[in-house]
């Protein structure tokens, strides 16, 4: 009878068909349509239906154009402070969270809160604490006397400080998972290391680190791709204000589309995104096979 | 409180060290609540200021037609989504997980691959073909895109995978079909791992902001998290109310991620470690 399970199932298909079927038609043809628009000359309200093919025009503008590497770069920024942030403090408090202590599930709790809620309403509440002259973080600073950072309106502070927010919006997904790794270490290792009577930093060097390198290579994955997303983040907090400080590539596909109306630009710039991303995790890949092998 | 801890953990200064960090990790909604009750005159007074509390931010809030709106916008669309999800994921996973046909590989490496393409590639192309097909500016651009998520597809597949073949050997011999065996067998089996999606639905739905933002128009029909943007533009200087306004938006997702955060862990270590 277990042959069943390996013939060719053909009901198999009705089983796959509603899923496959909402799939091509809300997000397989959009991706596909985006690819075309990318090649097309819809930059102006007009133009809005145009087929006009103009090849590589869109791109060549795009790649050619100051503001492109400038937003680029913003992304890089971005992803540089908000990847570092998440991978260290997801890292940290996962094996701080691995002792016990009393209260430790309320405490675990308090941490992870911040990421079921959206940046949109939490920008709310960050744009008044780090109001520059009023909000309650500065006044801190004055208390000692100093003056504390324009943070959210200051054309230097304002990306890093987004970068952070959106960080600590997320950082429970990285405290979980390392936590969960972390607990899948079988205990007899533990046992014979207090018996050794190895020192913290051993442990952390010679086994969690080990033991959670696949965990932890998943997730910087994960936390690098979702670093290039940063749109939401940057409307919620500075609107890619003051200025363009805080035009990140993926804000600037939103301005081209829907203030300045190209379509197509923003189309190829999307496109662009994506090859990022693909190589991003690509090169990922590689450095992880390549140390997987040692 | 007191009553849920076990004896043998210490209190230590490792544990007062923990507790202080967490409640630094809850200080921006600790604010949030104590300023919505503020006047807005009071707003940046200090923290322990002696300032008289005030419900009148709530009572704006409420009282405005549209806020009633958005939140009954908010849970159909979060309700319809999730109902339709499943239909179409629970018997795509069961096929990928425990069904051989031509082509499975294939079409699932395409449904992987198209995970990374970022939601802000799509926009203007989902704005324009959705514009086409006259969709926008109702619930339902929302809804309908959001059903088929390779994401859950992923989450119930790997549950699916790893129930033991022994539950459906008995089945089989009896000559129950597939259809019999997903719904007698694996669906009541699978409680927690629907639960998890139902959950990771929910939170992602209610907190979903470019979609709605960019989809819908009409003040009337949006929903609640893209609202408190428009509610910023208009709130203007005023911001205990716009706090109000951001709490009564987290208020159901955080009283739902407390009660089941079980299964919201469960959740995130699946797809974490596996994935």
């Amino acid at each position: 009878m277990a042959q069943i399970t390996k013939k060719n199932e053909k009901s198999a298909y009705l089983f796959i068909l509603p899923f496959v079927l909402m799939f091509v038609i809300y997000k397989l043809y959009p991706m596909i349509y985006g690819f075309a628009v990318s090649f097309l000359d819809r930059n102006s309200t007009k133009k809005l239906s145009s087929i006009d093919f103009v090849w590589f025009k869109n791109y060549i503008n795009v790649l050619t154009s100051k503001t492109f590497w400038e937003t680029l770069g913003r992304s890089f920024y971005f992803a540089a402070v908000y990847t570092v942030f998440v991978m260290f403090f997801g890292f940290l408090f996962g094996v701080l969270f691995n002792n016990e202590f009393k209260g430790r599930k309320i405490v675990r709790t308090m941490f992870y809160m911040p990421y079921v809620t959206n940046i949109i309403a939490i920008g709310i509440v960050f744009k008044y604490l780090l109001n520059p002259t009023k909000g309650p973080i500065n006044a801190i600073f004055r208390l000692f006397g100093q003056v504390g950072p324009k943070w959210l309106s200051s054309p230097t502070m304002a990306l890093p400080t987004a970068a952070v927010i959106g960080a600590w919006l997320a950082l429970a997904f990285n405290i979980i998972t390392v936590l969960a790794a972390l607990q899948e270490i079988p205990k007899d290792l533990y046992e014979v290391a207090e018996i050794e009577g190895v020192s913290f930093t051993q442990k952390l060097w010679y086994i969690i680190l080990p033991m959670l390198k696949p965990a932890l290579f998943m997730l910087l994955t994960i936390t690098v791709i979702n670093s290039f997303k940063s749109y939401t983040t940057i409307v919620g907090l500075t609107a890619g204000g003051p200025g363009t400080s805080t035009r990140t590539l993926s804000y600037q596909i939103y301005e081209d589309a829907f203030t300045y109306m190209k379509f197509s630009i923003a189309s190829a710039e999307g496109v662009l995104l994506t090859i990022l991303i693909v190589m991003i995790n690509n090169a990922l890949n590689k450095v992880r096979d390549l140390w997987g092998n040692n | 409180m007191g009553k849920q801890l076990k004896q043998k953990e210490p209190l230590n200064a490792f544990a007062i060290v923990m507790w202080v960090l967490g409640v630094l990790s809850l200080f921006p909604f600790i604010m949030m609540v104590v300023i919505s009750f503020r006047a807005s005159g009071d707003a940046y007074k200090p923290i322990f200021a002696p300032v008289s509390m005030t419900l009148k931010n709530y009572k704006t809030v409420l009282g405005n037609d549209n806020f009633f709106n958005w939140y009954s916008n908010t849970i159909v669309t979060v309700c319809v989504t999730i109902i339709l999800r499943l239909a179409v994921t629970i018997p795509a996973s069961f096929a990928f997980s425990r069904m051989q046909f031509k082509g499975r590989t294939i079409i699932w490496a395409i449904l992987i691959a198209t995970m990374m393409v970022p939601g802000e590639t799509t926009m203007v192309p989902r704005y324009l073909y959705f514009k086409q097909i006259h969709l926008l500016d109702s619930i339902w651009v929302i809804i309908l895109p959001e059903v088929s998520e390779v994401f859950y597809l992923m989450l119930l597949t790997e549950f699916f995978s790893s129930v033991p073949e022994d539950f459906l050997e008995a089945a089989r011999i009896d000559g129950a079909s597939n259809l019999r065996i997903m719904l007698q067998i694996f669906i009541p089996l699978s409680g927690a791992s629907i639960a998890t999606a139902v959950l990771f639905s929910f939170i992602n739905i209610w907190n979903n902001f470019i979609d709605p933002y960019l989809f819908i128009n009409t003040i009337s029909k949006q929903l609640i998290t893209p609202a408190l943007k428009f509610f910023q533009e208009r709130g203007g200087a005023n911001i205990p109310m716009q706090l109000a306004g951001a709490s009564m938006a987290i208020v159901p997702v955080i009283i739902l991620f407390i009660v089941t955060q079980k299964y919201f862990v469960a959740g995130v270590s699946s797809s974490g470690i596996k994935g």
